[in-house]
C-alpha cells in the first residue's frame, strides 16, 4: 500500500467531486481520511434514491471515495459539532468545499479549528474564493466553466457555442491535494499550519489556461474556437478508422514528421510536394492532406493505425473510449487497473506510480455511516450505546426539492 | 513570510509540458528550479503566440510554463555537462525529468546512479506513456494524451468526430499529479530519509479526468459517448440568452422550485416537473419553457437574477471579459509582470493561496540567465574552468550564441 502519507489524518466535509477527488488522491496516496456525511442530505454522488439503500451502490461513489472512511454527523445539533472539534484535534488537515459561510455558520470557523489544533491545515475550495463580490455565491463544474472564460476555448472550428472540456471538477480536485501536499510539506519544514482560500474559479483559470490566458492579455490570441486543428502544427487532427465512432488523432510537429507521415500513409508524393513541405503551405491546403489521411485510415482498426503510425515516428493516439481504455495491452502491462483488495472489483488506477509502494484499493467507497462506530469509539471516545443507529426515516438526498 | 515551498531545490531536464508546469508550480509556491536547456532554447521558446514581437525570450508558452525559474545552459550529451547536472542533483532535493525512458541512464544519470550518493533524492520521470509497457517509447503531444487518456471521446457532439480540449487539459493535468507526487515523495523522504522515483504516465494522469466513465463501464459494462454539453440531470447546460449564452444549473437542485418563477412561465410549477427525476423525463419541454425568458434578458441581468434566487447560473464569459470581472479585481487575480525583453505581460495568480503568504509573481528566465551564477556560486566553479567549458560550447553564458 501507498504509505507517502501515512499517518496523514484529514477530515473531510467536502462533497460532490471536486472536494472528494481531492481527498481521494489524498486517500490514495495513503492519508487516513474520514468523509462526514450529513444524513438529511446526502452528497449528490450518493443519487436521489433512497430505496434499496442505492446510495450505497452507485460506482462513481465507490471509485470517488474508495479508500475513505464514512462518518455520519449532524453539525445542526450542538453534540454531533463537539464530536466534529474532537475530530478537528485529531486531524491534520481539514478539507471544505462549501459556499464560504457554511462551515462557520455551524461553529467551525477557521478561528476555532486554528484553536483547537495551532498547526492545522484548512484548505476550503469554493466556487470564487473566500473574498471579493461574488464570494458569497455557489457554482458546480457547469456554471464555473464558462463563467471562468476556459470554456470559450473549446468548440468546433469556427462555431460560437462552445462546448465543455471533461471535467473541471477533477481538475480543481487535483489541484486541492495540490493544496494540502503544499501546506504538509511546509508544516514539515516550519511547523506552520495554513489556511488555504481556493477559488475553483480562479483554480480553473490559472492550472488549464494559464498561458492561453496571458495570450489573451498581450493581444496575442489565436483565432477560437480551433477545434482539431492547432496554431503552429499541420497536419493536426481528427480521422475516421475503420468500425463505428472510431478515431485516431495525429499531430506533425516538424518538417521531418511531415515526411514521415507521407511515407507511413504511402503517399510520397506528398512528401515531395514543394507547396507542403513547411507548415504555412500544410496549413493553407489541409482539406487535401486531410482528405489523404483520411483515405488511409479508414482502411484500419484505430489501434492498428496508431501502432503503424507511431512506428513510422508519428505523433498519433487512437480516441480510446472507457472500453478501449479498459482492455488496452500497454495500460494492462503496466499493472495500471487496480482489484480492490475488499473484493468490490476493478477499479481505475492512480495517475502516479511510486517506486517505492504502489497504490491499492482497499476498499470501495463506504457506505453511508459505515465508520460511525469505530471512529466514533476509537477517536472521539464514546461509548457504544452513545452511537446512535441510523434511521432511514431521517434521511434526504441532495435531489428533493426544498 | 518565506514562499511554503522555498527550503526546497529543483533540477529540471527534459522538455515535457506537463513536467515543465510540474516545475513551475514548484517555483511558484518556492522552490528554486534549475532548468537545463540546451544551447538552442527549450523547444517551447520558439512556439507562439509570442509577446509583442517573435523572439527566443517571448514565447507565451514558454513565458506562462518557466515562471520563476533559473536557466542554465548545459550540453546533458557531454561528459563535462553530465558532471555539472550530477552535482547540482547531488545538491537539490527533486529532479524533475521528461526524457525518454533510458535517456537519463545512458548518461549516468538515473535515478539508481543518483539516489546512490543521496538517498533522500527524489526523480519524477514524466513521459506521455510511463517508464514501462508497450508504448513506452511512443511519442505524444496534447491531442494525442487528450485522445488516449479518454478525454477526447467525451467531448464534443454525438453525430460528429471528437474534439480537442481547446487548453491543455492532459498536459496541465499531468503537471499537477507529477507536483502533488513529487511532493509526497518529498513528505515521505522527511519521515524516513528515503526518497523516490515516480514514474508519471501523462496518458494515466489524463484517464484520471473519467474516472466515472471509466469506472461505471468497469462495473456495468456501459460505454460512455459524447453528449455536446448535454448532462444528465436537467437544467444543467448552456442557453443563448440576448447577448450570447448562459449556463442555468438546476442546481443546488432542491433550490429549484424556490428559483422557477425567475423565468416567468407557469408550467415550470407543474407537479411533472417538480423532482429532478420527472425534469429529466421531459428535457426538451422543460429546456424549451426556460428558453423564451432567457433570449429576453442578457447575461449580467440572468447571472443577478438566478444568483439572488439562490440557483448557480453562470454565464460564457470571453476571456478578454474575465481580465476585467470585479471579482477578480477585487482579489487582485491577474498580475503584471515585467519581463528585460518581452516587456510587460499580464498572468493570472497562482491556483491556491495560502492566506498568510502572499505570492509575487515571477517572469521567466532569459536563456543562460542563471549558467554563470549557478556555476560560479553553487557549484564554486573556477573562472578559469567555466571559460574553457563555454570555449567547449559545454555551457553557454547569457547573451552569447549557440
Amino acid at each position: 500500500m501507498a504509505t507517502a502519507l501515512h499517518g496523514v489524518r484529514v477530515l473531510d466535509f467536502s462533497h460532490d467531486w471536486a472536494g472528494p477527488h481531492a481527498t481521494r488522491l489524498l486517500a490514495d496516496a495513503g492519508a487516513d481520511v474520514i468523509k462526514v456525511e450529513y444524513p438529511r442530505r446526502l452528497d449528490g454522488m450518493r443519487g436521489g434514491h433512497l430505496e434499496d439503500e442505492r446510495y450505497n451502490r452507485h460506482p462513481r461513489w465507490w471509485q470517488l471515495h474508495r479508500n475513505k472512511r464514512s462518518l455520519t454527523l449532524d453539525l445542526t445539533r450542538a453534540e454531533h459539532r463537539d464530536r466534529a472539534l474532537v475530530l478537528v484535534r485529531w486531524a491534520d488537515v481539514v478539507v471544505d468545499s462549501s459556499r464560504p459561510g457554511v462551515l462557520d455558520s455551524l461553529g467551525l470557523t477557521w478561528e476555532v479549528m486554528h484553536g483547537q489544533r495551532p498547526d492545522l491545515i484548512l484548505l476550503q475550495m469554493s466556487a470564487f474564493g473566500a473574498t471579493g463580490p461574488d464570494a458569497q455565491y455557489g457554482g458546480y463544474g457547469g456554471a464555473i466553466e464558462p463563467t471562468s472564460g476556459v470554456e470559450a476555448f473549446t468548440g468546433y472550428e469556427g462555431e460560437e457555442r462552445p462546448r465543455r472540456i471533461r471535467e473541471l471538477d477533477v481538475t480543481n480536485g487535483i489541484a486541492g491535494a495540490c493544496a494540502v501536499i503544499t501546506a504538509l510539506v511546509r508544516r514539515q519544514a516550519t511547523g506552520l499550519g495554513a489556511h488555504i482560500d481556493l477559488s475553483q474559479t480562479e483554480a480553473a483559470i490559472s492550472t488549464m489556461a494559464g498561458d492561453a490566458f496571458v495570450a489573451v492579455a498581450a493581444g496575442a490570441a489565436e483565432s477560437r474556437p480551433l477545434g482539431n486543428r492547432h496554431p503552429s502544427f499541420a497536419p493536426h487532427g481528427c480521422y475516421p478508422c475503420r468500425g463505428d465512432d472510431r478515431w485516431i488523432v495525429l499531430s506533425v510537429q516538424t518538417d521531418d514528421e511531415w515526411r514521415a507521415l507521407c511515407r507511413a500513409i504511402e503517399r510520397p508524393d506528398l512528401g515531395t510536394n514543394p507547396q507542403l513541405s513547411h507548415v504555412a503551405g500544410r496549413r493553407q491546403h489541409a482539406d487535401l492532406i486531410d482528405d489523404a489521411i483520411s483515405t488511409w485510415t479508414r482502411g484500419r482498426g484505430h489501434r492498428e493505425a496508431m501502432e503503424e503510425l507511431q512506428a513510422g515516428g508519428i505523433r498519433a493516439g487512437a480516441v480510446f473510449d472507457a472500453g478501449d481504455v479498459a482492455n488496452d495491452p500497454h495500460l494492462a502491462a503496466r499493472g495500471w487497473l487496480l482489484d480492490a483488495e475488499d473484493g468490490s472489483g476493478r477499479y481505475p488506477g492512480a495517475p502516479f506510480k511510486f517506486a517505492t509502494d504502489p497504490v491499492v484499493v482497499a476498499r470501495r467507497g463506504p457506505f453511508l455511516g459505515e465508520h460511525d462506530m469505530e471512529i466514533s469509539t476509537d477517536i472521539i471516545s464514546l461509548a457504544p450505546d452513545q452511537v446512535e443507529q441510523l434511521r432511514v426515516s431521517d434521511l434526504g438526498t441532495a435531489f428533493d426539492p426544498e | 513570510m518565506s514562499a511554503p515551498l522555498s527550503h526546497l531545490t529543483v533540477v529540471e531536464l527534459g522538455e515535457e509540458r506537463g513536467a515543465a508546469y510540474c516545475a513551475q508550480l514548484l517555483a511558484t509556491y518556492g522552490a528554486r528550479v534549475i532548468k537545463i536547456e540546451k544551447a538552442s532554447g527549450d523547444n517551447t521558446r520558439a512556439l507562439g503566440p509570442f509577446v509583442r514581437r517573435a523572439d527566443v525570450e517571448t514565447s507565451v508558452p514558454f513565458l506562462w510554463l518557466n515562471a520563476g525559474k533559473e536557466s542554465v545552459v548545459c550540453d546533458v550529451d557531454t561528459a563535462a555537462g553530465q558532471d555539472i547536472v550530477r552535482q547540482l542533483v547531488l545538491a537539490s532535493d527533486i529532479v524533475i525529468e521528461s526524457f525518454t525512458p533510458g535517456y537519463l541512464e545512458e548518461r549516468g544519470l538515473s535515478y539508481d546512479t543518483l539516489s546512490r550518493e543521496r538517498r533522500a533524492l527524489v526523480m519524477t520521470s514524466v513521459t506521455p506513456f510511463g517508464q514501462s509497457g508497450p508504448y513506452s517509447q511512443y511519442t505524444s503531444d496534447e491531442i494525442v494524451s487528450y485522445a488516449t487518456g479518454g478525454g477526447m471521446y467525451l467531448t464534443g457532439d454525438p453525430q460528429r468526430e471528437p474534439l480537442n480540449g481547446g487548453v491543455p487539459v492532459a498536459s496541465y493535468s499531468t503537471g499537477m499529479v507529477a507536483f502533488f507526487a513529487t511532493l509526497s515523495a518529498i513528505f515521505a523522504a522527511g519521515n524516513t530519509g528515503r526518497g523516490d522515483h515516480l514514474d508519471i504516465s501523462v496518458q494515466e494522469a489524463m484517464l484520471d479526468n473519467v474516472e466515472i466513465a471509466l469506472m461505471e463501464h468497469l462495473h456495468t459494462g456501459r460505454v460512455a459517448k459524447r453528449t455536446g454539453d448535454r448532462h444528465n440531470l436537467v437544467p444543467w447546460r448552456l442557453f443563448r440568452c440576448r447577448d450570447g449564452f448562459a449556463a442555468v444549473i438546476g442546481g443546488p437542485i432542491r433550490k429549484w422550485l424556490g428559483a422557477i418563477d425567475l423565468f416567468n412561465e407557469p408550467k415550470l410549477a407543474l407537479d411533472k416537473f417538480r423532482h429532478v427525476a420527472g425534469r429529466m423525463a421531459h428535457r426538451e419541454e422543460l429546456e424549451a419553457l426556460l428558453q423564451p425568458w432567457l433570449d429576453e434578458h442578457d447575461r449580467a441581468e440572468i447571472l443577478a437574477a438566478g444568483r439572488e434566487r439562490g440557483l448557480a447560473v453562470g454565464v460564457l464569459n470571453q476571456p478578454e471579459e474575465v481580465l476585467l470581472d470585479a471579482q477578480h479585481r477585487a482579489r487582485q487575480f491577474f498580475h503584471q509582470v515585467d519581463h528585460p525583453v518581452a516587456g510587460d505581460y499580464l498572468v493570472p495568480g497562482e491556483p491556491y493561496r495560502f492566506t498568510d503568504t502572499p505570492l509575487e509573481p515571477r517572469r521567466a528566465p532569459l536563456l543562460g540567465e542563471h549558467t554563470e551564477k549557478v556555476l560560479a556560486e553553487d557549484l564554486r566553479m573556477p573562472r578559469s574552468r567555466l571559460d574553457d567549458l563555454v570555449d567547449k560550447g559545454v555551457v553557454m553564458l547569457q547573451g552569447s550564441t549557440a
